[in-house]
């Protein structure tokens, strides 16, 4: 999910930004925090890499850290999309709509 | 436009008891955040689960420094025997034992996890001594706890004080040795 964030977010994704598309995409309160933990675990296994960004009066001169998807981020997008529409093609229909 | 600040309190609590690389990043995050929101009540409750989250993260990558790690373990300590403070001496120090023994083993287990991901030899200054390996932090936790413990003996247990002056010296004796076979032997 946080992938896709920063897919869709492209070169605006830092901490603010990518909590407010979470939130706005399931509906659920974000823990700042918890997005910078995951990060780093994707950081680790190089799927995202991250630069310091600049700062604003409004952060209390804290810089962003802004996040990107890397090319082995979008391989593993892809493996999950296809694992995920294997899984859904595999079942029958939904009550009142298609799987 | 006016910047609303927001709670100090809180904010002083992430900057001194959370840590960790990305600090800086989520207080500017929380405060960007709470120029729109303007709720102290989201504020507090995104701080408050900051701190425990960023430890998570310094266990996990081997990173706690060691002053924080001896000032968490004393607490919980601490709070353990204020905890059971109406039960019997040898009981307490038993109990103690036992969850210092948990704390560290999941420290050891969650260290242990981090060593897959982290990059370069012995990232986290190791020492092997055979086929396994003893992490050098964990080490000084265990340390630790082995001191509070058998000074609570000394305390608690007087009939116990040669027995545990015996295992104290005992305790620092492999530190000791610990130390110089790493100096001989580290990659």
């Amino acid at each position: 999910m946080l992938l896709l964030a920063l897919m869709r977010l492209g070169d605006d994704a830092y901490g603010v930004t990518i909590a407010r598309e979470l939130e706005k995409q399931t509906g659920r309160e974000v823990v700042v925090a918890s997005i910078y933990a995951s990060l780093d675990r994707l950081q680790d296994r190089r799927l995202v890499a991250s630069r310091l960004g600049d700062a604003t009066p409004e952060r209390g001169g804290r810089a962003k850290r802004y996040f990107r998807i890397t090319g082995a981020g979008i391989s593993e997008v892809r493996d999950a999309r296809r694992s995920l529409m294997n899984l859904w093609n595999g079942l029958p229909e939904l009550k009142g709509e298609k799987a | 436009m006016t910047l609303k600040h927001p709670p100090g309190a809180a904010t002083w609590l992430l900057k001194h008891l959370g840590s960790g690389q990305d600090s800086d990043a989520i207080l500017g995050d929380l405060a960007e955040q709470y120029s729109q929101k303007d709720s102290a009540i989201w504020y507090w409750r995104q701080t408050m689960k900051a701190i425990p989250i960023s430890y998570v993260r310094e266990i996990r990558r081997g990173q706690i420094p060691r002053l924080r790690a001896l000032g968490i373990s004393l607490m919980t300590i601490v709070l353990i025997v204020l905890l059971v403070s109406d039960i019997d001496s040898f009981w307490k120090i038993g109990l103690a034992s036992a969850l210092g023994g948990v704390f560290v083993g999941v420290m050891m287990f969650l260290r242990g996890d981090s060593h897959e991901v982290m990059a370069g030899p012995n990232p986290i200054g190791d020492v092997r001594i055979d086929s396994s390996k003893i992490p050098v932090r964990g080490g000084i936790g265990a340390g630790i706890l082995i001191v509070v413990l058998l000074s609570g003996v000394l305390v608690a247990l007087p009939e116990l004080r040669l027995l545990a002056a015996m295992a104290l010296l005992a305790g620092v004796a492999f530190g000791g040795l610990l130390f110089i076979w790493r100096r001989h032997h580290a990659p």
